[in-house]
């Protein structure tokens, strides 16, 4: 249900917002309806992952345009080690590390808020 | 307060990491870019438009603008072209006014400061205030800012094109300055360079009698733009030569901060008169060379209103057709070369600056206060001095110069910062042209950079012009250093536009340049004593002579000659000494460019030899005289190949560096040899036809305009051609746009293409989709709509902006 919400609302607060829109609807929902603190960020940080992820991968198939190569290959920069992971993976790495710390831990941070003032 | 701080971290850039919050949100990052091909619909509306205007695309993105008026036509073109190149077109504004630091951080100071130091922006302020005062170009300029800013009010952050995301910036507002600035970004490219202070490097160790010896005024093989033998038909306005043409001598050492000429820089263009071509009508052709970027430095576009109708390539950034044709005319333009970036050694009063020698009295100088911001916010301010003559462009506190603390500078004066006239004006009148008075017409408002403007048109005449501001000089004056205290040395004024070197319909047919010398030394005016070496010009010159019944397809080929002219001039003097010395090793090189064809083909392996071996050579003979690294410059081109071909035991072939022994002819001509052949062989492996193929020696690179996005680049493009071959592709520069057209009473024909695409959107199939094609030299057709409601075979979509309300 957590789950669920956070999804529905960070994609309309996506939509029409700024990218922290998605953290700041976490906090929020946190704040009302998380049970503990480990859950609060877990299933922040899982929602704001399966979000972007999904999100990214509809537009990485869907699109008709690929930007993605292009866009890895400048983020692998010189690295040796970067070039030869597959673009896609790099790109998905870091929307993962991105979305699911801040999310993750707006979503700590709301509950935590709720629980200093209740 | 964790969450805050990532928020924090990931919503800022870090370092030359875009903000990674924003950038990889799929809601608002690059992948939105990949959403946008098809962004614009059929119907939109702006406020900005009066009349309705219809935008038809064709399948290669070209739009085709119709509107009802002037107005909405330029609001139109500043709207398409922001929508498919903004990032590029403000790009450009950043460098020409040396505010890249603003965007990319400390890295630019340098370039920024020489830029700023330049008085680019400071001129193109004043031209701007010029153009005010001309109702119908401001009127066309302040339509055309109208609509780009009418694209950029559109733009939140999820449709800011991705090189904005990824530098984390975002879009200024348009302005005409800044239009203005684009051009001047055009006038540095093609008259930002000099070899003054080389050449007065040279005098001071050499003398003058080296100097007329080895760099004369005029080559010994030429064949100039304006036929020898055309009559000059008027009076030549008085040169005052002065008694001492020379400032005092000093070891200069500013030269490390003036670009050389880039000898990939140039173009072609040329033009058949009826009695030439299958149709009985004139023939014109065009490629400007230029720096190869992505995206393209062009954008093809059709302009059509009331009283207009024109196709061609513009400037992003640009109102009007630069390059193209309308129903009666053709024109097209290459660079001329001739000195017009001189240099006056100014003498301070004192460490202030605040006064300089001049005409016998202390005259003022003018202080300006460069100020540069980084993105880091940091803020450093430089002061700039200017005296009469313009910038004083570096400072040297030397203490050789004239006693003991008082500093010499610099000043440059400087053709790009001449601020009277109309370049936009001049493009804007031959976009409209009818006829041959038009364009001689068009031609006369126009400053910089000097052009040699081609024509032709469908009443039978073809033309040429060498045009622009060319300044009145003594022989020789700029050559070296000129005397910043002696009012003789100044400019002393520009040959009026009437006696500009110019010819219409001469006997031979045909019209031409190649950046080569403007004319034979019969011309009443010195221009300069350098241009491009003659090898294109000549080479086009002979296959146009030769030409009989030509179509556009005729002309395509000759924008394709692959032929080195120079390897036939140099290569008969140069193969039997390398035989007579020749090694077991060396012989199956020396074999194949014995066979060669002599055509830089992509494949060829002897091209390949060839060219590297010219470098070499010209080192070995010239660099232990006249060290680049010292700050000299080596003997042209010409000269060279004259001293190789006819002077073998000159001097000048001993290396100075070693003592003890004599070095010959022989030994430059095996030694040079023998190092290219070990040099290619240990960048590229041993000699193989692939491993040597020319085009992968040669390396043409199309790269992003930011060097550092290699993803956004395309590299070993597969052409051949070079430096000295009319199809003048070098590693980094190029035919930026080829261009055929065939005149014609009732409707032209026209094809071209250039090496990228309309789209600056990386991810666009119309990206770099025209690179293939203009590798193989092939040559689309231009489709030129008659009227709006024409049906087009290649048709993509139709685009109506209708008047907001």
């Amino acid at each position: 249900m957590l789950y669920l919400l956070i999804i529905i609302l960070g994609a309309i607060g996506s939509l029409v917002g700024p990218w922290w829109a998605l953290p700041l609807v976490a906090c929020l929902i946190c704040a009302l309806k998380a049970k503990t603190p480990g859950q609060a960020f877990g299933v922040s940080s899982a929602a704001a992952v399966t979000l972007w992820t999904v999100y990214s991968l509809i537009l990485v198939f869907s699109g008709k345009e690929n930007l993605v190569d292009k866009i890895g290959t400048l983020f692998a920069g010189n690295s040796a080690f970067l070039a030869h992971v597959p673009s896609l993976g790099l790109i998905l790495t870091i929307v993962t590390l991105v979305a699911g710390l801040t999310t993750g831990f707006a979503g700590l941070a709301g509950k935590h808020l709720r629980m200093m003032f209740s | 307060m964790v969450a805050i701080a990532l928020i924090y971290f990931f919503n800022k850039p870090l370092g030359s990491i875009p903000p990674l919050g924003k950038f990889f949100s799929p809601f608002h990052g690059f992948l939105q870019n990949t959403t946008q091909e098809e962004d614009l619909s059929e119907e939109i509306f702006l406020r900005g438009v009066s009349e309705p205007v219809k935008v038809v695309y064709d399948n290669n993105y070209v739009p085709h603008v119709f509107a009802a008026n002037e107005e909405d036509l330029y609001f139109t073109q500043g709207y398409l072209v922001a929508k498919d190149r903004l990032w590029q077109m403000e790009f450009y504004t950043l460098v020409s006014s040396g505010r890249l630091t603003e965007v990319v951080g400390e890295t630019a100071f340098e370039f920024d400061r020489y830029n700023r130091r330049l008085g680019m922006a400071r001129a193109a302020e004043e031209i701007m205030e010029n153009q005010k005062k001309d109702e119908k170009i401001w009127r066309i300029l302040t339509a055309y800012t109208a609509g780009v800013n009418a694209y950029i009010s559109q733009l939140s952050y999820k449709k800011l094109p991705v090189e904005y995301k990824i530098l984390g910036y975002e879009p200024e507002e348009w302005t005409p300055l800044k239009t203005i600035l684009m051009l001047m970004n055009m006038r540095n490219t093609l008259n930002g360079h000099s070899d003054d202070f080389r050449l007065t490097n040279v005098l001071a160790r050499y003398g003058i009698d080296t100097v007329n010896d080895l760099f004369p005024d005029y080559p010994t093989v030429e064949s100039p733009i304006i036929p020898a033998g055309t009559p000059w038909n008027f009076t030549p306005e008085p040169v005052k030569t002065p008694e001492v043409t020379l400032p005092p001598l000093q070891k200069e050492v500013l030269s490390q901060y003036i670009p050389r000429p880039d000898p990939g820089i140039g173009s072609n263009n040329w033009a058949i008169s009826g009695s030439k071509s299958a149709t009985g009508l004139p023939i014109l052709a065009n490629d400007p060379h230029l720096g190869l970027s992505l995206p393209s430095i062009w954008y093809q576009m059709q302009l059509s209103a009331p009283g207009i109708n024109v196709y061609g390539v513009a400037l992003p950034g640009c109102p009007g057709i630069v390059i193209g044709f309308n129903k009666d005319v053709a024109w097209g333009v290459t660079n001329v070369g001739s000195d017009v970036m001189d240099f006056y050694q100014v003498k301070f009063k004192d460490g202030t600056r605040k006064e300089y020698w001049h005409d016998n009295q202390w005259k003022p100088t003018k202080t300006y206060i460069e100020e540069f911001r980084f993105k880091s916010g940091k803020v450093v301010k430089d002061t700039l001095i200017y005296t009469h003559h313009g910038p004083v462009v570096y400072n040297q506190n030397k203490k050789e110069n004239f006693g003991t603390d008082t500093p010499a500078g610099h000043a440059m004066k400087w053709i790009a910062l001449y601020t009277a006239g109309s370049d936009l004006g001049t493009f804007l009148a031959l976009n409209r042209a009818k006829n041959y008075d038009d364009y001689r017409q068009a031609l006369s408002i126009y400053s910089a950079p000097a052009q040699n403007f081609i024509f032709a048109s469908n009443g039978n005449d073809i033309a040429i012009t060498v045009n622009g501001k060319l300044p009145l000089k003594w022989k020789d004056q700029g050559k070296f250093i000129l005397d910043g205290t002696n009012p003789e040395h100044d400019w002393q004024g520009f040959i009026p536009y009437e006696q500009n070197p110019t010819v219409k319909n001469p006997p031979r047919g045909f019209v031409s340049s190649a950046n080569q010398f403007s004319t034979d030394p019969s011309y009443p005016y010195y221009l300069g004593w350098k241009f491009a070496p003659a090898y294109r010009g000549r080479r086009i010159n002979d296959r146009l002579t030769r030409l009989k019944n030509a179509t556009a397809d005729s002309l395509r080929s000759i924008q394709n000659d692959n032929y080195s002219l120079m390897a036939e001039r140099v290569l008969p003097s140069l193969i039997p000494t390398l035989e007579k010395h020749a090694t077991p090793d060396v012989l199956p090189s020396i074999r194949l460019l014995k066979e060669w064809d002599r055509e830089n083909t992509a494949t060829s392996v002897a091209a390949s030899i060839f060219e590297t071996w010219m470098g070499e050579l010209y080192q070995w003979i010239w660099d232990d005289d006249f060290p680049i690294d010292n700050n000299m410059l080596y003997p042209a081109n010409d000269r060279t190949a004259q001293l190789v071909t006819s002077q073998p035991t000159s001097k000048w072939f001993d290396n100075v560096l070693t003592a003890d022994t004599v070095e010959t002819f022989d030994y430059i001509v095996t030694g040079s040899f023998k190092a290219t052949l070990d040099s290619l062989t240990r960048y590229h492996g041993p000699m193989t036809e692939d491993s040597w193929a020319w085009y992968k020696i040669k390396n043409t690179g199309i790269n992003h305009l930011v060097p550092a996005f290699k993803s956004f680049s395309r590299s070993t493009v597969k052409t051949g051609g070079g430096r000295e071959a009319v199809n003048a592709t070098t590693n980094r520069t190029g035919p930026s746009w080829r261009m055929v057209v065939e005149l014609d009473k009732e409707w032209p024909r026209a094809y071209g293409l250039y090496p990228g695409g309309q789209s600056g959107r990386p991810s666009s199939r119309y990206y770099d989709n025209m690179i293939d094609s203009w590798a193989e030299g092939k040559l689309n057709p231009l489709i030129f709509m008659k009227t709006k409601d024409e049906k087009i075979s290649k048709h993509l979509k139709n685009v109506i902006i209708n008047p907001k309300k």
